[in-house]
């Protein structure tokens, strides 16, 4: 009996394995020289005694770890519970303007964190729209405090529950709609329907998207930044940052580094343990009128109200409040221009970044099925690295090698910014990319075999048509994070190197409230724009594949 | 043209298949079975698209075991997803002439298969702007450019209404003649074959049978759903179609 050898289509597939190595490599690389500088920074201080002097603090350090936990699972919990009562009444209600809210809801997700936090500032702050609205009312001054637990919660709540909206709402869109005929039938209606028929249909995506809403609840640093409030209000995030750039301790950053790194690998089990995987195309996104004669229209009037000012006020009030800003100043400003050019320059180059690994991934996973999870579980990893641990450990090896990363010339800041915030949006490229990719795999691979498209001229010809829509929203994405970013930047920024963010920071910082919503407006107008921009560019004209659904 | 020859040949993924057949240079044979027996596989197998466990393919005398599925002596029109849907008619057939742009000699060859098939004035549409018919068309112009001496055919007419299965099946023989080539049919709907075929062999028990002539098939108790839907749908091809000899 003839034996075969190893068979044609295997070989011809494995060239598809290169892109994703060489892409997985470079991610081991980043994350292998950063975990290897935290461990010998830390190490270092415990040889030289200063973790006696600044890790032995074990009840503040326990303190840390405990806020930052118990922060991540109530901002987690508050989202979900917001999402799940706005998402079921946007989806069973039909009324003028669901459009509107229903595109606006992406909105928080490309905005800038910092000028989110100056949205909740301008709404719920001391000076801000309730706390005016309450004294006019009441006819005597409001005092409430943002700082602390009702800014944090606040700060994470809009930007988390918009995203876990969109969730359930596709996740009602993608119940069958016989399924509330049958329960009307049965008589099943108002609280027994939610509980025995909608909730075990949304679930799944409320979990999942909840506990990714943890996951980057545990490794937030801005809004706690601005909102903290103090010592008592400090995570791992902030602990390594105040390490690093106000403490000088770079062995007590390295030790709160890994701490944060363990913290997360530990989520990172327990989200997959939990299945935490969320559904690709759960549904659409129309209305689903299974509830119109219940009579629960004031309690879904309620939830639309409350969930859209959660949502959406925050990001009038910036708009609102940058309208009537000085822009005369800013744009008089030199600094702005430096920092609009280099946010731009490396928003660009980070975008790109991310798409080229995350591409790469994506392509090695769909060209050889039995790679597939090694290369979705190497992109997915990074969305709950904790960015600002990456940074400090390529901070301390920028300083191991004898580069001082803020005085060794901007270079290398620029150089370990790109590569951070390139690798932070590997996820969503992995996460918008893949479904589509893995489509197009299963669809055209037998016959891009037998005609012999093989290689970069199957990339250009096959994939690269059919993906442009998505690979664009990609790298727009990419950008518009990249450009928003600032917890990086207060690591690795500098007089010599500014961006938009750090510029606002030091405006709010400095108390100049005026200019810094001058810029946070700008800030959010040029998110819009750039996103808007790349990929009206790119996508271009679509679809170009008969409604096939490759985008 | 080319003899097509099947030599113990099985799947990896499944042993229990085992395939030996021989077709003659020239021979256009059908092949039938029930859902899942193996049909789809076979064709992958002798195209080099599915993973070999044992066998041997041989073309035209010469074993192409081991040879990619884009150098093989063989052509194969897929059950569904034949075109790519953002490609026009002119660039999906233009495929299976060059991977690259074509030159204007094989501008010219696209233009004249694209008239063979009946779809001239269709070159710029978009495969979701015809019928089924017409995309099965243009599958079956990029086969017939990749100039293979084997023509292997996945359910042709799964996706067409009765009249058009006997217009393509028409149009397969004229085309095989015209191009010289041997061609195997998988099909549940023999009938369409009957006027053009030489016969068909059954694909049973994860292994094929010897070609059998229709009378055969039509007599075989055992192959009983086939010869029945053969008789019927003879006689329906013998009524309405003055194509039949």
């Amino acid at each position: 009996m003839h034996r075969a050898r190893a068979s044609r289509p295997a070989r011809s597939l494995s060239v598809h394995l290169m892109p994703g190595l060489i892409a997985a490599g470079v991610c081991a690389c980043i994350a292998g020289v950063a975990l290897m500088a935290l461990l010998l920074a830390g190490t270092q201080g415990t040889r030289q005694g200063s973790i006696g002097q600044a890790g032995a603090d074990w009840a503040a350090l326990a303190r840390i770890v405990r806020f930052t936990v118990i922060q991540a699972i109530l901002s987690g919990l508050l989202a979900m519970g917001l999402a799940v009562g706005f998402g079921r009444a946007l989806a069973r209600r039909r009324f003028v303007g669901r459009r509107v809210v229903l595109a606006l809801l992406p909105l928080p997700m490309i905005t800038p964190l910092i000028v989110g936090g100056l949205g909740i500032l301008s709404v719920y702050g001391q000076q801000g729209w309730l706390a005016g609205y309450l004294a006019r009312a009441l006819g005597e001054d409001v005092v409430f405090n943002i700082y602390g637990w009702p800014g944090i919660l606040l700060a994470h709540g809009f930007f988390n529950t918009a995203f876990l909206t969109r969730l359930v709402v596709q996740a009602y869109g993608a119940v069958r709609p016989q399924t509330w005929a049958i329960a009307r039938q049965l008589g099943i209606e108002g609280w027994q329907r939610f509980y025995r028929i909608e909730w075990p249909l949304i679930r799944t995506a409320v979990f999942s998207g909840g506990l990714l809403v943890v996951g980057l609840c545990l490794t937030s640093f801005v809004l706690i930044l601005m909102f903290g409030g103090g010592p008592g209000k400090t995570t791992l995030e902030v602990a390594i940052y105040q390490s690093l750039r106000i403490d000088f301790a770079p062995a007590r950053a390295g030790w709160l580094a890994l701490l944060q790194l363990a913290l997360c690998a530990v989520f990172v089990v327990l989200f997959l343990g939990l299945g935490g995987a969320i559904q690709e195309d759960a549904g659409n996104t129309a209305a689903q009128p299974f509830g119109l004669a219940d009579g629960g229209l004031l309690g879904d009037g309620v939830w639309l109200v409350l969930g859209g000012w959660f949502a959406l006020a925050p990001l009038l009030a910036v708009a609102l409040s940058a309208a009537a800003a000085p822009w005369a100043w800013m744009i008089a400003d030199p600094i702005f221009y430096q920092a609009l050019l280099t946010s731009l320059a490396i928003g660009i180059a980070a975008g790109l970044c991310g798409l080229l690994i995350g591409g790469s991934l994506v392509w090695s996973a769909c060209g050889d099925p039995r790679w597939g999870r090694f290369f979705d579980g190497v992109g997915t990893l990074w969305l709950v690295m904790p960015p600002l641990a990456l940074s400090a450990g390529l901070f301390l090896a920028l300083r191991a090698v004898g580069i001082s990363p803020i005085g060794g010339g901007p270079a290398w800041g620029v150089a370990a910014v790109i590569g951070v915030n390139g690798l932070m949006a590997v996820p969503f490229v992995i996460r918008i990319l893949r479904p589509p990719a893995g489509r197009i795999a299963k669809r055209y691979t037998p016959l891009t075999l037998s005609v012999g498209l093989r290689g970069w001229r199957r990339l250009w010809r096959v994939e690269a048509p059919l993906l442009r829509r998505p690979a664009a929203l990609a790298l727009a994405l990419g950008i518009v994070f990249s450009l928003g970013d600032l917890g990086v930047m207060t690591l690795f920024g500098s007089p010599r190197l500014q961006t938009l963010p750090l510029y606002l920071y030091q405006l709010m910082a400095g108390y100049r409230i005026d200019q810094a919503m001058a810029v946070a407006g700008f800030l959010l107008l040029l998110s819009l724009a750039v996103f808007a921009a790349v990929f009206a560019l790119i996508a271009g004209r679509y679809p170009r594949d008969g409604g096939a659904g490759y985008g | 043209m080319a003899e097509l020859h099947l030599k113990d040949l099985s799947p990896q993924r499944d042993p229990s298949l085992r395939f030996d057949l021989v077709v003659p240079s020239g021979g256009f044979i059908g092949l039938f079975g029930a859902s899942g027996a193996g049909k789809t596989t076979l064709l992958h197998l002798i195209a080099g698209l599915e993973e070999r466990g044992t066998g041997q393919v041989l073309i035209g005398g010469e074993d192409q075991t081991e040879w990619p599925a884009h150098r093989r002596g063989v052509t194969l029109l897929f059950q569904d997803h034949n075109l790519f849907e953002h490609m026009t008619v002119f660039a999906n057939i233009a495929l299976g002439i060059t991977t690259g742009t074509p030159t204007p000699a094989e501008h010219v060859a696209v233009t004249r298969a694209i008239d063979q098939v009946g779809l001239t004035g269709l070159e710029d549409r978009l495969p979701h702007q015809l019928s089924g018919g017409q995309q099965g068309r243009v599958g079956l112009a990029r086969c017939l450019m990749r100039r293979r001496g084997v023509l292997l055919l996945d359910e042709p007419f799964a996706a067409l209404d009765p009249p058009l299965r006997y217009d393509m099946a028409h149009l397969l023989a004229a085309l095989r003649q015209e191009h010289r080539m041997t061609v195997v049919v998988v099909s549940h709907d023999l009938a369409p074959l009957m006027a053009h075929a030489d016969g068909a062999a059954p694909l049973q028990d994860g292994r094929l049978g010897a070609i059998m002539t229709w009378a055969q098939i039509a007599q075989d108790p055992r192959l009983a759903s086939y010869g029945a839907g053969l008789t019927s749908q003879s006689a329906h091809f013998s009524a309405e179609s003055p194509a039949m000899p």
